[in-house]
This record gives C-alpha cells, structure tokens and sequence, in this order.
C-alpha cells in the first residue's frame, strides 16, 4: 500500500513537471518581456519626440541616418545571450514588412523587405494591435519563439518591435527541468520496479506455499496441507473421514508399466475432486491411497456418487482401457476421538475390513471389527521395520541316499511379545500390496543368506504364481542370482498355483528366463486347484511336488497310490523330480517307497526349524 | 530551383556558380555547371571577385551584392534567420526576364 502511494506521488510530481514545463518556459519568456516592455516604452517616447515633424516615421529614419543609428542603439540594448534578434518592422502598402530599426551589429538597410517565416501571425499581430508569442520556425539558426508587440497609435499599429528568443533559452530552462524530470523518472521506476518485483515474490510466495501442500502427481492435498489444517484446529464434528484405497494398483503396475500406473493414478484423483464438494477434502494420502474430509451433512450421498463414478470411470493408455474399483473404509463418528491419528486408523481398520471382505466396497467402521487382524498390514511392516521376519527350513529327505536333498525356505514374523505368526495369518491379507513385495524381498534376501552360510546346502523359495508378474520380485531375485552365481545350483523356486494368474504369457516367459540362466522352478501342491496336469501343458518344470492333501489319503485310499505312481512314472518320463510332502508317518513313507518315491518331506522326518544341516539324524527312520 | 527556372525559358541550364553549397543543392538534370562565367544562362554569386561576369543574369547570395553586381537581378539569402527573396524590378527588364507570377510578391523597384 506504501508503495503504491509513493508510486503515486512521484507519477504526480513527474506529470506536474511535464506540463508545468510550458508554463515555466513561459514564465521565462515574461521575465525577459518585461524588460522589453520597458525598452519598448523608450523606444516609442523616443520616436514620438525625434520624428514629430513627420508624418510617417519610416520617411523620419530613412532621410536621417543618425535618428535611424540612434535607434538601432536602443534596439541593441535589449540583445543578450537569450534574445538574438530585435527589429523595428511595418507593412507598406503591398503588405510587405520593411525594417525601420535593427539592434544588430550589421543592421539591415531601412526599408529593406524581410519575409517573415509565419506571415499570417505577424499580420494577426499587426491588425490585431496585440502582442503575441510564435513559435519560430527559423530554428535552424537557433531561434526559438519569436515575440510581436505592435507599437499601437490612435487604434492602428504604426510599427512592429520584433524579438526573437535564441534557443539558448529553452536550452536553459530544458537543462533546469530535465534532470529533475529524470530524477523522478528514475525514482518511479526504481519504485516500480520494486513494486513489480514485489508482487512477483508474493505470486512466488503463495505458488511454492501451493505447490508445497500439492501433491505433484495427481494435484490434490498432500499431507503437508492436512497437518496445516490440523494445526488451523478444523472443527472434527463438521466432518468424517473416508480411506479409499485403489483395488490391485500393485497389478496394475506390473501388467501396464508404471506409467501406466500413474495416469489411473491422475484420473482417479481428477474424478474424486470433481466428485466432493467445494467444502469438502481430497488428501492423496500415500500411493495409492486416498484420505477424504467428508461433510457430515452430505457425505453419504459424496461416497455414493464416488463409487458410482469409479465404476464408470473409463482410463485409457496407449490402446488399452483400464478399469478400477476402489475399497473405502469410513470413520463418522470423529468426536469420540481426541487424536486425529486415531481417527484415521479407525478409517484404515474399516478400509482393511472392506478389503478381506471382497474389496470393490464402502464399509464404516465399528467397534466390533476384529482389531487385531484389521492391524496385520501394520505387524507385518513394523516387523520389516524392526527385522522379525525370519525363515523355518523344512527338511525335503533323498530317501536312497537319506541325506537331505535341500530345505525349503517357510516364512515366519516373531511377534513384538515374542509369539511366531505364520504365513496363513498374514499373507493373503498383504497379497497384491507393497507390503507384500517387501516381505517376498526380504525373504529372498534371508535365503541367499542362508546359502552363504551353509555351503553345500540347496534351498527353496515359495513364490506364487502371479509374484512371476512382479518385476519388482523378478528383478531383485535376477540381482541376487548376478551378484552370486552359486545360488542357481544352491537354490530353487517353488511355484504356488492357487489362484488364476493375469496374463499367464509373460509369467511363462519369465519363468522360463529364470530356467534358462539355470534356476530349478518346481510346482508346489500338484494334483489339486490351478496345479494339476493341464498346468504342465504352459509351463516346463523341473519339480513336481505333490500335494499333501493326496499324499496323507494313500493309507485309506488305494486311488490316491495309483493317483501318486501315475505322477511319478509321468514324471520319470519327462525327467522331473517328484517330491512328497506332508509325509507325516512310516505307514506312509514305506507306501511311497513302494512306488518308487524317492523325495520326501513331512514330520516323519523333522519339523521345520531354524537350523539346517546337510546329513538326517540316525533315528530318523525309527 | 523554380526560381532559377522561372529567369530563363531554357530546358537545359548552364549555371555559373563560386559557391560550393549552391552545387550541392542543385543537382538536378537540367543544370550544367560551367567554369567560366561567360558561358552561363544564369550566375549564383555569393563573393564580390568574379570577374568577366557582367553579361550574365546574377543571383546574388547576399542582398548588398545586388550593389556589387549591375548585373544582378535577384538575391536570395538569409535575414534574422529567415529566408529571403528579391527581385529587381528594373533589372529584369534589363535582361528581358519575365519571372513567374508566383514570384511577383518578391519584385522590389529598387535596391536600399
């Protein structure tokens, strides 16, 4: 505001001067025709007293040179350095100006013609028996204004006295005037510059004050805004909060690419603001998830309208279309809460909740949802975070030579109360997750530990089918195997097929990579669900492992023993190793060397534990 | 250039001329400069020195030479910074000049 004034003033000031500079000039000129008034007054008495014997004063100077010297005197007192040229002049009867008088050093010859430059205002002069200031036209030899002042006698100009005004004049008054116009020009804009770059600051200000509590990706509120309406203290009750969370993202990464990813991300988060309410707030609150500040009074029809649109919602990249759902999880009852960390996990609880229930839905939070397993996502990052996660080996037996053929690598968490949690409470839940990603890692990584500090000794991973699709999993494994060659002969993959895989072509061809750098890919759980013959028409294995759930029924069911030796000898032709698992009995075990089973694993043998070493103990088969 | 036109019927002139600038100004195509006086149309003269001049129309460059020269019928030159024009009346005659009308308001009888 300040500046604003100040630029004010001094634009006022310079406009003042601008056009008081005329009027100064003016205001010069009538300090100089002062003193020609008074000569002019002299020269008049003079004439009147001098040439009162003639009728006309022109025929007085002309026959009397010493009167026409006399009065070249008195013209030549008003020449200075401002006034360059002063004459007496008259018209004669054709119209014509004739000098009378001429303060000049070499005057001009009486009655001699001159031509004035502006005729018609010397003769507006003349008739009009006033003075007058013109602008001269002569200024090429430096003239500037040129000043008329009829001598006026019984109502009719007998002579004209005629001052010219060297430019010198204007030069000195221009030279007076221009630096301080400059001055105040300059001052104007050093202030409007200021005032500029002031207002570019601010804009830069609020922009990088926006930018900061935007997020970059999808342009709606980060967290840094949420904490800035915390910190603003937002009246809770006014709201509730939803957690919305896009259904398989991690999918839609690895099938479509990354960038992919993002542009779903982009429209998802664009539909969701053109969704809610002008009052209401849309967080990006982490990758894929979402945090809304819903007002209470409308927030049924918002998460309505939410699922409505996401269901329409049409993504396109490149030549496909891509569809989502979203999960939300809903906590309205905010005033029960004192901490707002407490009201958002409630939200995430419900989120979770929606998730195991089928995703695809809204679910509100209530006291009564199991908070325990809603907060396994939570164990199991805290336990990759404080390093808990650790593997069981279980022992698979080569029955000829009964010493150990390798270990298979079993996940486990140890509980921050000590407790072990084991995969069936935890994995399906973070299934298709970052969470899930990390864990797979850190097992891999566990392993090929392992290996290293038991030489000689051959592990396996368990993968699922669809991890084959995780360049995230594929590429940190391809990583380990580069940085350690030993590990293609020390370790192996065991392929969980329980569920329907997306695009099964790029998991045959990655599995195929990893057999041809000279990894043993084995399939798990063979005989039931997605792992049954048909899958060995896709996919080459190197391993079968029969499933457990086949093995166990070979003492009741004469089916099951046929079922396993058409395995084997299927097996035997195609140069696969069979493996045996869940041998749990000798009743068992001898069955199945019966048939000619030689690999095996179950509790007849061992259970799975930490430690691992290459030979069986002697009463293993007692 | 018209005033120079305006002494003499002539579609090409030949000029006499002791001033410099004056062959800077006229530079038209009907104007041939000649070295010596006598074979001019017409003589620009701004010195009182040139001689073998006295049958020849003069303009002069400063209205005291129209004095100078008997032979002079007009001056232009510069008064109280302004341009001026004359015209002797008597001595257009002399050389059996008709100038255009438009010059008529710069025909003076005599000289001051």
């Amino acid at each position: 505001m300040g500046i604003l004034c100040i630029i004010s003033l001094i634009s006022y000031l310079y406009i003042l001067f601008s056009e008081k500079e005329n009027e100064i000039k003016d205001k010069m000129i009538s300090y100089q025709i002062n003193a020609i008034q008074l000569q002019k007054l002299k020269i008049e008495n003079w004439l009147n007293k001098s040439c009162r014997e003639f009728k006309k004063i022109e025929t007085c100077i002309l026959k009397n040179p010493d009167k026409s010297d006399n009065l070249n005197g008195l013209l030549s007192i008003l020449i200075n350095q401002d006034i360059r040229y002063v004459f007496l002049v008259f018209q004669d009867s054709r119209g014509r100006y004739r000098f009378i008088g001429d303060g000049a050093s070499e005057p001009a010859k009486v009655m001699q013609k001159i031509d004035p430059d502006n005729k018609q205002s010397w003769d507006e002069s003349y008739f009009s028996l006033k003075d007058r200031i013109i602008s001269s036209y002569a200024n090429s030899d430096g003239l500037w204004r040129t000043y008329l002042s009829p001598f006026v006698r019984k109502n009719k100009t007998r002579l004209m006295l005629v001052t010219d005004f060297s430019i010198s004049l204007n030069d000195k008054i221009q030279n007076t005037i221009t630096p301080i116009k400059n001055i105040l020009f300059y001052i104007l804009g050093i202030t409007v510059s200021i005032f500029i770059i002031g207002i570019i600051q601010m804009l830069m200000y609020f922009y990088a004050k926006k930018e900061s509590y935007t997020d970059e990706l999808t342009k709606l509120w980060n967290r840094n805004y949420l904490r800035k309406l915390l910190d603003d203290k937002i009246s809770y009750n006014q709201y509730i909060i939803a957690m919305a969370d896009i259904d398989f993202f991690k999918k839609i990464n690895d099938q479509y690419g990354h960038d992919a990813g993002d542009i779903v991300l982009k429209d998802i988060a664009k539909m969701f603001r053109h969704t809610v309410n002008r009052d209401d707030f849309v967080f990006r609150y982490g990758g894929e998830e979402f945090l809304f500040l819903l007002q209470k009074k409308s927030y049924q029809q918002i998460l309505d309208a939410l699922m409505l649109a996401t269901q329409q919602l049409t993504i396109r990249v490149t030549n496909q279309t891509i569809k989502v759902t979203i999960s939300v999880g809903v906590n309205k009852d905010l005033h029960r809460y004192k901490h707002f960390a407490d009201m958002i996990k409630s939200a995430d609880i419900a989120l979770y909740n929606a998730k195991i229930s089928g995703r695809n839905q809204i679910t509100y939070y209530s006291d009564s949802m199991d908070e325990k397993s809603s907060s396994n996502f939570q164990i199991v990052q805290a336990a990759l975070d404080e390093d808990r996660i650790f593997c069981e080996y279980h022992k698979i037996v080569d029955t000829i030579s009964n010493q150990v053929f390798k270990y298979e690598a079993l996940v486990r968490i140890r509980g921050s109360d000590g407790t072990i949690l084991y995969p069936n409470s935890f994995i399906e839940v973070i299934k298709n997750t970052n969470i899930y990603t990390d864990l797979t890692k850190r097992v891999i990584d566990i392993v090929c530990h392992k290996i290293l500090t038991c030489p000689g000794l051959h592990f396996s991973i368990n993968l699922g089918l669809q991890d084959f699709n995780n360049t995230e999993i594929i590429n940190f494994l391809l990583n380990a195997i580069e940085k350690n060659s030993q590990l293609l002969d020390l370790m192996s993959i065991e392929v969980l097929e329980n569920d329907k895989v997306d695009n099964e072509k790029r998991c045959i061809e990655v599995i195929q990579l990893l057999q041809d750098k000279g990894l043993k890919i084995a399939i798990d759980d063979f005989g039931s669900g997605y792992a049954n013959f048909s899958t060995l028409l896709s996919y080459q294995f190197d391993i079968i492992k029969i499933d457990g759930a086949i093995i166990q029924k070979v003492t009741e069911y004469d089916k099951a023993i046929k079922i396993v030796e058409s395995i084997v000898n299927f097996a035997k032709l195609h140069n696969m190793i069979v493996i045996c698992e869940f041998v749990s009995s000798k009743e068992i075990y001898d069955i199945l060397k019966s048939i000619g089973v030689i690999y095996m694993q179950g509790f007849y043998f061992s259970k799975p534990s930490t430690e691992c070493i290459a030979h069986l103990d002697p009463d293993t088969f007692n | 250039m018209n005033m120079i036109n305006s002494l003499t019927n002539k579609t090409q002139l030949s000029i006499y001329t002791d001033s410099q600038k004056i062959k800077k100004i006229l530079t038209d195509d009907k104007v041939k400069f000649v070295d010596l006086c006598i074979n001019a149309d017409v003589a620009i003269l701004e010195s009182k020195l040139v001689k073998n001049c006295n049958s020849v129309p003069v303009i002069t460059l400063k209205y005291k030479l129209l004095k100078v020269y008997p032979n002079s019928v007009g001056s232009f030159f510069w008064q109280k910074g302004r341009p001026n024009i004359v015209f002797i009346e008597s001595r257009l005659n002399n050389h059996n000049i008709t100038i255009g009308s438009e010059f008529s308001a710069f025909v003076e009888e005599s000289i001051w």
